[in-house]
């Protein structure tokens, strides 16, 4: 390769990218919505995955209505049925408070159960029907396609 | 008998089924025991997926920050290997006539490798009238082999580097002397160039794939160059160090995957032959190439399930080594190039029940927050090649529908050595020893 291919080549050479102040602000700004966009990202699926929404009218809805309910707020959620005798019980051994919820569009109230848990409930006032609460995620599809 | 190697391939290839059947049991888990395991894995997952997306961002903020340069080409001789096999004979003859114009101390080699076309007329027209030298095969051996003989029989004595491109593939002026430019610096072994498309503005399916070719270079492949761990140099437009690839080549055509013979995706092998011996592998986007694409669907989608097969194979190939010569890429390959397509089986599982059953859900939800999560994750579309946009669009839906199960498709049959646009290799050319 001659001396002048060898010039010519250099002269072609692509630019590198350009340290002028209009791309370097052009540069800050792309890297500025980077960042502002992955850390909305990152905040919307950390809340997705630390706050779910606990969906007790769902449970309750699967027990029949015409029974108190009581919700275990201890590990597991759940709602269980009980009897006015068991409830009475439940409110002599735990601190009681209430919620409410609609339940085809009416308003039920639904009797809260501090440190009691659904094995606690069979032992101390018999066998309950309980349903598990199920949480209300923003569903986040995964997607990554491959491309390599 | 198997080797140990073989071994090992089968032990891992085991393990990624296990990681599909794990993932479609936690999905089962939620209706058969608890949710709890289901949840966990999902969090985790997109824990995985955060994670993973400010690592490729930070690389390639490193990138634009403090962009790479290489020392000048000084006029080393560059051997240009182009093999042939049916190709249509006014494109091959376009892409040598490239290859010519392209600045550089060339040795020019086509391989027509038993084309039964006819363009072996018009190649022997040229190999008269211009400074190439042309080697035919009597019958088709492959494209391995093609390379396999030119890099062992055909290299001149003071050739530095050795660039191999597709015959479709179309050369800018500045590629040749651009790809082999990092490849001054001994620790690099091989480079590959920028690839864009002939006919992108054809039909949708091309713009698609447009997108698709721009995300793989300009985000994947250019954040991989910042560790220098490139893992596949593009089949249309890579260079190699020569003594180097005269090391590797026979290792390279002689490939074995679970007791088969391997004949596709041999760019990704020779890259990983290359990352094995401890070298650096690069992009260099101002090396410019064009090549065609499919148009057709279905030949679109024969091309990705040989690259597919290709991705699932030389995936667990790299897991061997890469522990010992680039830890970062054996991280990305292990936890997210290998596991997550598998690990997201459950997941697609998921939203199929949730599109049958709950459609509302689906469009009010799930959608809105896809495109979301779509945009910023390949923000770079619109904020560097916004008449891409379409093209993403286009290929997210795609991708759901029918690329992410080729993954499960190339995982069963990976063994397959079809190249599926090709007729049956022979596999006579190269010594089994070699």
């Amino acid at each position: 390769m001659s001396v002048q291919q060898r010039r010519f080549a250099a002269a072609t050479r692509t630019a590198a990218p350009k340290r002028g102040s209009r791309s370097r602000i052009k540069l800050t700004l792309t890297w500025l919505t980077v960042v502002t966009a992955l850390s909305l990202f990152t905040t919307t699926v950390v809340a997705t995955a630390a706050g779910g929404k606990p969906d007790f009218a769902g449970a309750a809805k699967q027990l029949p209505s015409n029974q108190p309910m009581v919700v275990l707020q201890t590990g597991k959620k759940e709602v269980c049925s009980v009897n006015a005798s068991q409830l009475a019980v439940l409110q002599a051994r735990f601190d009681t408070g209430w919620m409410t919820v609609m339940l085809n569009g009416v308003e039920t109230d639904l009797v809260t159960v501090s440190g009691a848990t659904a094995h606690d409930l069979n032992t101390m006032v018999g066998p309950v029907n309980c349903k598990l609460v199920q949480e209300k995620h923003i569903f986040y599809l995964p997607f990554d396609a491959q491309t390599s | 008998m198997r080797t140990r190697i073989e071994r090992v391939h089968a032990a891992l290839y085991a393990a990624l089924i296990c990681v599909l059947a794990g993932s479609g049991a936690l999905f089962l888990s939620q209706f058969l025991t608890s949710e709890v395991f289901w949840e966990r894995f999902t969090i985790a997952y997109l824990g995985a997926l955060v994670v993973y997306t400010w690592y490729l961002f930070a690389l390639l903020l490193v990138h634009d920050v403090r962009p790479r340069r290489y020392a000048a080409y000084g006029g080393e001789k560059i051997a240009v290997l182009v093999p042939c096999y049916n190709e249509e004979p006014a494109l091959v003859e376009d892409s040598i006539r490239s290859v010519l114009a392209a600045y550089g101390n060339k040795q020019v080699i086509v391989i027509d490798d038993g084309s039964t076309n006819g363009v072996q007329t018009r190649l022997r027209e040229l190999a008269r009238d211009l400074p190439i030298t042309l080697h035919e095969f009597a019958e088709n051996a492959g494209k391995r082999e093609a390379l396999f003989h030119a890099t062992t029989h055909m290299l001149d004595d003071d050739v530095a580097f050795v660039v191999t491109i597709d015959s479709d593939t179309l050369l800018a002026a500045t590629a040749l002397v651009r790809v082999v430019e990092p490849l001054l610096d001994p620790k690099i072994g091989a480079s590959t160039g920028n690839v864009l498309l002939l006919n992108e503005r054809q039909n949708l399916l091309t713009r698609m794939i447009g997108t698709y070719y721009w995300i793989g270079l300009n985000i994947y492949k250019q954040a991989q160059s910042v560790i220098r761990s490139v893992v596949c140099c593009s089949g249309c437009l890579a260079a190699y160090n020569a003594p180097l690839l005269r090391e590797v080549i026979g290792e390279f055509a002689s490939q074995r995957f679970l007791g088969e013979r391997c004949t596709h995706s041999e760019d990704r092998h020779l890259t990983n032959l290359v990352l094995k011996r401890g070298y650096d592998v690069v992009y260099v986007s101002e090396a410019v190439s064009w090549t065609e694409t499919p148009s057709t669907v279905n030949d679109f989608l024969k091309q990705q399930r040989r690259w597919k097969r290709g991705y699932v194979r030389e995936s667990l190939f790299t897991l061997l080594y890469a522990w010992r010569v680039k830890k970062l890429l054996w991280l990305q390959i292990l936890v997210w190039d290998l596991s997550a397509p598998f690990l997201a089986f459950g997941l697609r599982i998921a939203l199929i029940v949730v599109v049958v059953t709950n459609p509302t859900l689906f469009f009010t939800a799930i959608l809105p927050s896809w495109v979301a999560l779509l945009l910023i994750r390949y923000i770079f579309v619109p904020l560097r090649a916004p008449d891409k946009l379409l093209g993403l669009f286009l290929y997210m839906f795609f991708y759901e529908c029918c690329l992410y199960w080729l993954n499960l498709w190339a995982l069963f049959t990976v063994r397959n050595k079809s190249w599926v646009t090709r007729a049956p290799a022979s596999q006579a050319a190269v010594p089994a020893n070699a």
